[in-house]
């Protein structure tokens, strides 16, 4: 319900025991440090070696297909966890893994080698002499050529007339042609760049001696043989994949070794003791002297922190409303002396979130898939239990607006059952939109009313009276006044009156008197109210004339006369008078306002658009799937294929949709009247894991 | 000849409402695409939660079919009578159908660069994709207030 109190404590303890005593704080996970030495974080090589084996071997992990979308952690005893390091040697498996990765690594070089070496010969098989041949002429060079296109040749040999040379042709293989060319020694070099300048390619055999044929085989053979080897090193990954869990423990136990280091070392220290400041949980003080008690070379004190700094804040809730802290540590947690939203967002949230998706089936789906997921998925499960108590309350939305998967009841045309619906059905949407609106605005206005009262709250507790009854209590007034005005009172006298009264009373509030800082003399305020008014109810009641509309409170004209002594009382009090003015400019400021609490109001309106487009996409969805009932047989196997991921598709998009839409009108249009935030998350030194849930 | 004019211009604002919502989520798609792609090349295993932004700027695609849907099925193009339509009532479905179809390949493009720049977002900071997603679904809002118009519209219509 509120921020947790928290307490700055300094413990000093003796080097001695240093260890050990972060190890139990480690573990109790009470304590939120703050004031650590400058020092980065760094991961040792035995975790950076066991996180490569973990990846090198997590294509052979069974995957849960949860597991795409959401963590899923094994559960383990905190004692079988700690152990896990002395029962197991990861090395050992660490090292066989490396060993396995660098063979298949070196093997797989070997045969991208090969297969571009007998790419590089095939084309030559008709060659059949041993290549080394081509290098044994004395004066003599030969230049294995490829020509793009056989029709080039000519061209090419026509070309080139001022060196000697001669060709033999060898092979071509679609159109590309390969021959070979004779040139004297001396004449290579300038033969070579002329055939690339004409396009060709010159080939260079390696060190590769016999045969082309031959050799192809015998890379094959070791081709063949190395694609074995490969296989066969990842057999042995796959054996070793057995260890994947061990290893992953080990992972998350070195992590927080690692990270109980780095806070070790970023402590400050004198000679003989090490000091830890943080921040501790009032309620938990008592744990945290039991365990300076335990280690017995430690102190603890209760300190003052300095007036600027700002706590780290947690929040407490009731099982009821815990699950929405989510939401606000999403946005923002908030400042330690101001109030927390959670329950209300406890209670609106679940309900604009089922005006969203209004079909009572796939709330009843929701529910189903958030029990399946609380059931299955790991750790945090507030979101499922916000999309769980969704779920019910979109089942009372789809049953006020009959839907129930659009208006499937109709097409399968089992009358009680389109008996029951329609008697619970209040409006059809689609037909009368405008309810739909008239209920979403309306659950507009008590959020927003609520939010303005939730700002005199918090006025009243920083003790700003005045901006608490002039900027905002003021409004609260002022807004349901108008609609009770043009609503249920139009007809009576008596109660436009009274509310006419109540009106100017807090538009004249506003104006003279909404201004932040330093007040003026009430009397000036005062004086001032009542001129304003006066100009007010003359100014209007002349635009009035124009739209038949009359005020319950008449007055004769001639009160205006009572402006002049108002005003001379002004004059003679000027020195007040500067003051009053500016801050009037100002008042004037506020009202306009209003216009900002007609824009909050509409942005209410998304919750009819989101709530109706479910309703009309599951009606054309069935519109669609029932067009082919009339194939035989087959038909009625084809709409149920149709509809089932049509309607999941609709639903997945619709919660998306309902779950972001709703979460903005908490933060933007509710939040934005009283929440500051910005503080730090309570965020205590513990164990931080990824893949082990400790219990 | 007149009569069918009409018919002929109600079926091109259904048949527009499809077109350009498919087109919008074409190209949305296709941005975070091809970058979830790239950011899937050096981690294969981010493909979960680079899927749903991706596929984010898909809903404008079936927005505009709903609507090119109901527009058809207002003039009575599945089996019934169909409706004889004159110009004018042509262009009242016409208009009807245009919010959503104009809405959707806006907001589908739109959303696809939001999504193109969330997936980078994730490739970076895997644990933050939720926050990615909820700037992608408050670009697609707007498609859903036209198709809501649209809808509104073609249903209310007397022709």
């Amino acid at each position: 319900m509120a921020v947790i109190p928290i307490e700055k404590v300094h413990i000093v303890v003796h080097k001695g025991v240093k260890d050990r005593f972060l190890k139990t704080l480690q573990k109790e996970g009470i304590i939120h440090i703050v004031e650590l030495k400058e020092s980065t974080p760094r991961t040792s090589e035995d975790l950076a070696r066991i996180n490569d084996a973990i990846s090198q071997l997590s294509s052979f992990k069974k995957r849960n297909p949860l597991s795409m979308f959401f963590t899923i952690k094994r559960h383990m005893k905190y004692e079988t966890f700690n152990k896990s390091a002395q029962l197991y040697d990861y090395n050992k498996t660490v090292k066989q893994l490396e060993i396995v990765k660098d063979e298949r690594e070196k093997t797989l070089v070997r045969l991208h080698q090969l297969e571009d070496d007998i790419a590089l010969l095939t084309p030559w098989i008709p060659f059949e002499e041993n290549l080394e041949i081509l290098k044994s002429f004395k004066k003599t060079d030969v230049l294995p050529v490829i020509i793009p296109s056989s029709e080039m040749f000519d061209d090419i040999t026509n070309h080139i007339t001022d060196i000697c040379f001669s060709t033999e042709y060898v092979n071509t293989i679609s159109l590309t042609e390969y021959d070979l060319f004779f040139v004297k020694n001396e004449q290579s070099s300038s033969l070579r760049s002329r055939l690339i300048e004409q396009g060709c390619e010159i080939v260079n055999f390696k060190d590769h001696s016999g045969k082309p044929a031959d050799l192809i085989s015998s890379f094959k053979r070791e081709a063949k043989q190395a694609e074995h080897n490969i296989v066969v090193l990842e057999k042995q990954e796959e054996m070793l994949s057995k260890e994947i869990a061990k290893l992953e423990t080990a992972s998350d136990l070195l992590t927080n070794e690692e990270h109980k280091e780095y806070i070790a070392n970023a402590l400050p220290e004198t000679i003989r003791t090490t000091n830890i400041i943080g921040w501790v949980l009032k309620r938990n003080l008592k744990r945290l002297d039991t365990l300076i008690k335990k280690a017995e070379y430690a102190f603890y004190e209760i300190i003052k922190p300095d007036p600027e700094e700002r706590p780290p804040v947690a929040l407490q809730n009731i099982t009821f409303s815990k699950p929405y802290e989510m939401l606000i540590k999403l946005y923002s947690m908030p400042d330690p002396k101001e109030f927390d939203p959670t329950p209300f967002l406890a209670v609106f949230f679940p309900i604009m979130f089922g005006l969203c998706i209004t079909d009572a089936v796939y709330g009843i789906i929701l529910i189903l898939i958030s029990l399946f997921l609380m059931s299955k998925v790991t750790g945090n499960k507030n979101l499922f239990k916000i999309l769980l108590v969704g779920g019910v309350f979109t089942i009372f939305a789809g049953a006020i607006v009959g839907g129930w998967v659009g208006d499937i009841f109709e097409y399968i045309g089992f009358e009680p059952l389109i008996r029951f619906k329609n008697s619970i059905m209040l409006f059809d949407p689609v037909k009368q939109p405008m309810i739909f609106i008239a209920i979403a605005l309306g659950l507009g206005f008590i959020h927003m009313m609520l939010g303005i009262l939730i700002e005199v709250v918090d006025n009243i507790k920083n003790g700003e009276y005045s901006q608490a009854i002039f900027a905002n209590l003021t409004w609260f007034i002022i807004l349901p006044s108008i609609i009770l005005y043009f609503t249920i009172f139009n007809s009576s006298l008596i109660g436009r009156g009274i509310l006419e009264l109540i009106l100017w009373v807090c538009i004249m509030g506003i104006i003279v008197a909404s201004h932040p800082e330093g007040k003026s003399s009430p009397v000036d305020q005062l004086i001032w109210g009542i001129i304003i008014w006066l100009l007010w109810y003359f100014g209007t009641g002349l635009a009035g004339n124009l739209f038949e509309f009359q005020y319950a409170i008449t007055i004769p004209k001639y009160a205006l006369l009572t402006l002049i002594p108002l005003l001379v009382i002004e004059i003679i009090r000027i020195k007040h008078l500067k003051k009053v003015l500016g801050k009037i400019a100002w008042g004037f400021y506020n009202l306009y306002g209003i216009s900002s609490y007609l824009g909050v109001l509409l942005s209410y309106v998304r919750l009819m658009a989101l709530g109706m487009v479910t309703g009309v996409i599951a009606i054309a969805i069935n519109k669609i799937a029932w067009m082919i009932t009339g194939i035989p047989i087959i038909g009625i196997i084809l709409v149920i294929i149709i509809l089932i991921p049509s309607h999941l598709f609709n639903l997945i998009i619709n919660v998306l949709g309902g779950f972001i839409h709703t979460m903005r009108l908490q933060y933007i249009e509710f939040f934005g009247r009283f929440y500051s935030g910005g503080s730090k998350p309570f965020k205590p030194f513990g164990f931080e894991t990824n893949y082990i849930e400790l219990k | 000849m007149v009569e069918s004019f009409g018919l002929a211009i109600a079926i091109a604002g259904g048949a527009l409402a499809a077109i350009l919502g498919g087109i919008g989520s074409a190209i949305g798609i296709g941005y975070a695409a091809q970058a979830a792609n790239g950011v899937l090349s050096e981690d294969p295993e981010k493909f979960g939660s680079l899927l749903i932004l991706v596929a984010l700027p898909g809903t404008q695609g079936v927005y505009g079919f709903i609507g090119a849907f109901m527009v058809l099925q207002k003039i009575g193009l599945f089996g019934g009578e169909m409706a004889t339509l004159t110009l004018q009532q042509g262009l009242q479905v016409f208009f009807a159908a245009m919010p959503v179809a104009i809405a959707c390949i806006a907001s589908a493009i739109w959303q696809g660069k939001v999504c193109t720049a969330g997936v980078e977002m994730v490739a970076k900071r895997p644990t933050e994709a939720a926050k990615a997603m909820i700037y992608g679904i408050l670009v697609e809002f707007y498609a859903v207030l036209g198709l809501i118009v649209s809808i509104l519209a073609i249903v209310q219509m007397r022709l």
